[in-house]
């Protein structure tokens, strides 16, 4: 039978097939949906990871011990996770271990490119690349089989493309596998100097194998077409070379690292130009190029940002590749701007409502609340990777700046690396104030649970980590909990927090707005009170526009609220001056 | 009866309507012609308050009603028969045609709620059959039948019906206009939106063209249809090339 899966889910459903025991990630877009779904099968334990440090180390583990396991996680997450990976190339397997990074050419949803093909060659492990959701599902197998026949990690690489796209998937049934029996090998698995000296020319004979398996592997192939043109390409960047030069002879190279030296000459011989189409860094192409074979790539197409059709085609064009009349594309027209922001209800709102008013500097970090940047709130100052907030604030501080900050840093955030940066402060009596925003769950990525919120992958309630006792058993003195939609209290704490002589941590409680279910009735501009001073435009909340109708005084716009987007929190209601914004029941005519 | 006075609405910072003025009179079919994207059920949205306009008035004889909540228009005689049916699948179709009558249910006027059955039963009597039966269960045809039956079930002054043919086989469209002219002459008011532009207007009195958020033309259906520009925009040449393929109202 075949159905339509995106990439993500064919992942699941190739580990599900292959037998994997083990799934653990930690949620990153665009590789959140592979663990979500791998929720689904019931003979897969899968659990969200504090962080993917934490997710590859467990998976390391279940191979070690003897059966199948999977650890997936978007291409940052493999920075977090890279030591883990880097050893676990030395040590090799047991049973079979694939690691899976999506990675998000053209910043979707992160905070840089990175191409993570540099990560197999890096750490010495063999990278799979598949095209479409058939390939995704068959190269898990794949990959898990090379595991262990070759004893090592292996990498699998998507692209948002890849992962979220929906394609025909043939299903299978599931292979369940014998447990491999865990021998106790300490040279193997006890990475002291000593032993990890003497597994390091393993790796590199490893890799050699690899390299020659590579060169009559059935995923690395040529499709035979015009000699005039012969294109390497890899993962979704195929299928943007099988759309635009469909006449092209071209090398579809399904495993990316080690690559297949004499296949590659021998495509070289055949063609007479040769180009390299592929997203970020030129890999293959400086690769290639040190072969002492012509080869053009990034000369032609970009090296930032994702490629896409369009953007080949053109590049194609400018190139000589194409001529314009066959280089014309379809001209899909303007679609209205639809910037991020803050939703309407949004605790953190609140939050950087008073971080604003306080004038000081935020040292922020990922999640949701990163969107205080955005204007009309404008209250961020910094944000660089998970739990950068904290550590970048006493650095700050340290420097003597002469405004007061404050680290900005999310329930999720804190359990993924703010902890150890927390630590760090109350072990070094840093004096900077550190707000957590409590939202009780994992925003940004789709409402994950986490260590906050307690509840599992598989739906059941785990054990909920209490933050406040967590951060006083840390050390920090002074604590003070409060509720995001009370803004004096928050207000007072942080001002308290931030005259403070050692670290000091606010907890604001900011309940997500799909967290809970109260209907709450949406508040109205009362029109003939308001005078438009723009005050509740400065909220940057989504439900509250201008309206059509001006004030005669100040010739300004009144406010509008709209009834279908406004969620009943009442920040504009406690921001208006003129108690012209009040809830839906005062104000709308008695129905009869 | 029902009297639309430029009413502008948005989706955000997008605009859908754009001053947008009509008038639906006692006892008449009024449709609203255009394509896809043009604002028809934004527009009946507008007026049942599930969108409600940013600026414009909206009066029902006379009476403003452009600020009150969905549920005081269904009370005030306006009742909606949604895009794609929207019926209460896991109901059978007894209990989805109770619940259009829910607020008149409260105030206790139970026999003139069972007549209304009655007479909805008359109108599609297939639905009498078929009452104890999950309305999920039923064909695309009957659905809307349901649909339909549930909005009168309201007692409406006007009735908003927006694409009641979508997704129906041509036999069952038949079927579904002879009811709503049934309709008229028993005296409802009835405001169409309608994709097969040929049939509305075939059905109507009046017409309004929407283009992009704006009315872009407006009369008698009669003239409408004979339009060279509504011709050519929304009914095709079908008259003229009866066999071409490929061109579609």
């Amino acid at each position: 039978m075949k159905v339509l899966l995106n990439g993500n889910e064919a992942i699941a459903r190739g580990a599900w097939e292959a037998g994997v025991e083990v799934a653990t990630a930690y949620p990153g877009t665009p590789s959140t949906e592979i663990l979500q779904s791998m929720a689904q099968y019931e003979e897969v334990y899968s659990e969200w990871a504090a962080n993917e440090k934490v997710a590859l180390d467990t998976a390391i583990g279940t191979a070690y011990a003897g059966k199948r396991a999977l650890a997936a996680m978007k291409h940052v997450g493999l920075n977090v996770a890279s030591e883990a990976l880097f050893y676990s190339s030395y040590t090799g397997v047991n049973a079979g271990l694939l690691v899976v990074t999506a990675d998000d050419p053209g910043l979707h949803s992160s905070q840089n490119e990175q191409d993570n093909r540099q990560y197999a060659r890096f750490a010495k492990v063999p990278m799979l690349e598949p095209a479409d959701s058939q390939e995704a599902k068959d190269f898990v197998r794949l990959g898990l089989e090379l595991s262990e026949q070759f004893d090592t990690p292996v990498l699998l690489r998507t692209t948002t493309r890849t992962a979220h796209a929906k394609s025909a998937v043939a299903l299978d049934k599931r292979e369940t596998l014998p447990k491999r029996p865990y021998k106790k090998d300490s040279p193997k698995f006890v990475m002291i100097p000593g032993y990890a000296r003497r597994r390091h020319p393993v790796v590199e004979a490893r890799m050699l194998q690899l390299g020659q398996w590579a060169e009559t592997a059935g995923i690395n192939r040529i499709e035979k077409g015009d000699e005039a043109l012969g294109i390497v390409t890899s993962g979704v960047a195929y299928q943007y070379a099988r759309e635009i030069f469909p006449h092209a002879s071209i090398l579809k190279l399904g495993m990316v690292w080690p690559l297949p030296k004499q296949l590659i000459l021998d495509f070289a011989a055949q063609v007479k130009r040769l180009i390299v189409l592929e997203e970020l860094d030129p890999f293959l192409e400086e690769w290639i190029r040190q072969l002492g074979i012509q080869v053009e790539g990034k000369a032609i197409f970009p090296i930032v940002d994702e490629l896409l059709p369009e953007r080949v085609r053109q590049s194609a064009v400018k190139a000589g590749l194409l001529t314009a009349e066959n280089g014309h594309g379809v001209d899909v027209g303007e679609l209205p701007p639809r910037p991020p922001v803050l939703c309407a209800g949004c605790g953190h709102r609140d939050l950087f409502w008073i971080l604003r008013k306080l004038k000081v500097t935020v040292n922020s970090d990922i999640g949701c609340y990163a969107l205080g940047v955005m204007p009309p709130l404008d209250a961020t100052d910094t944000i660089g990777a998970m739990g950068a907030s904290i550590g970048v604030a006493m650095g700050m501080r340290y420097a003597g700046l002469e405004k007061d900050n404050v680290a900005v840093i999310g329930d999720s955030t804190f359990f993924h690396s703010g902890l150890s940066a927390l630590a760090s402060a109350v072990y070094n009596q840093a004096p900077i104030t550190t707000v957590i925003v409590d939202n009780r769950t994992t925003g940004m990525t789709g409402h994950q649970g986490n260590p906050g919120s307690g509840v599992t992958l598989r739906g059941e309630t785990g054990k909920r980590i209490d933050i406040p006792a967590l951060v006083r058993a840390l050390g920090v003195e002074f604590v003070q909990e409060v509720k995001a939609r009370d803004l004096k209290e928050s207000e007072a704490a942080i001002r308290s927090a931030m005259q403070f002589h050692g670290p000091a941590v606010v907890i604001v409680e900011a309940v997500c707005v799909f967290e809970t279910s109260h209907p709450r009735e949406s508040y109205n501009v009362v029109l003939e009170d308001c005078n438009g001073c723009t005050l509740c435009f400065r909220i940057g909340c989504p439900a509250i526009f201008k309206s059509e109708v001006m004030d005669e005084t100040h010739h300004r716009p009144k406010a509008w609220i709209d009834p279908n987007q406004c969620v009943g929190c009442g920040l504009c209601y406690d921001v208006c001056a003129r108690q012209a914004i009040l809830p839906g029941a005062e104000k709308a005519p008695a129905a009869k | 009866m029902l009297e639309i006075v430029k009413i502008s609405t948005y989706y955000g910072y997008v605009q859908a309507l754009k001053e947008v003025s009509i008038e639906v009179r006692d006892g008449e079919i009024v449709s609203i012609i255009g394509a896809n994207g043009a604002g028809k059920s934004t527009l009946l949205n507008s007026i049942s308050a599930i969108v409600p306009p940013r600026s414009g008035q909206i009066l029902l004889d006379g009476k403003d009603i452009t600020r009150l909540p969905v549920e005081a228009i269904v009370g005030m005689g306006i009742s909606q028969v949604p895009e794609r049916r929207q019926i209460f699948s896991a109901l059978s179709v007894y209990d989805n045609l109770f619940l259009g009558a829910y607020l008149r249910l409260r105030k206790g006027k139970k026999r003139e709620v069972s007549d209304d059955l009655e007479y909805v039963f008359n109108l599609f009597p297939i639905l009498r059959e078929r009452r104890g039966q999950l309305a999920g269960t039923l064909s695309g045809g009957e659905q809307q039948m349901v649909a339909i039956g549930r909005g009168l079930m309201a007692r409406p002054k006007v009735l908003l019906l927006d694409e009641p043919s979508l997704g129906l086989a041509p036999l069952l469209v038949k079927e579904i206009f002879r009811v709503l002219l049934q309709l008229r002459q028993e005296g409802t008011t009835i405001l169409l939106v309608e994709q097969n532009a040929r049939a509305a207007l075939e059905l109507s009195d009046r017409a309004y063209v929407l283009e992009t958020g704006r009315i872009e033309l407006s009369g008698a259906s009669k003239e409408l249809i004979s339009n060279e520009e509504v011709k050519k925009a929304y009914l095709g040449r079908m008259d003229r090339h009866p066999k071409r393929k490929g061109v579609r109202p």
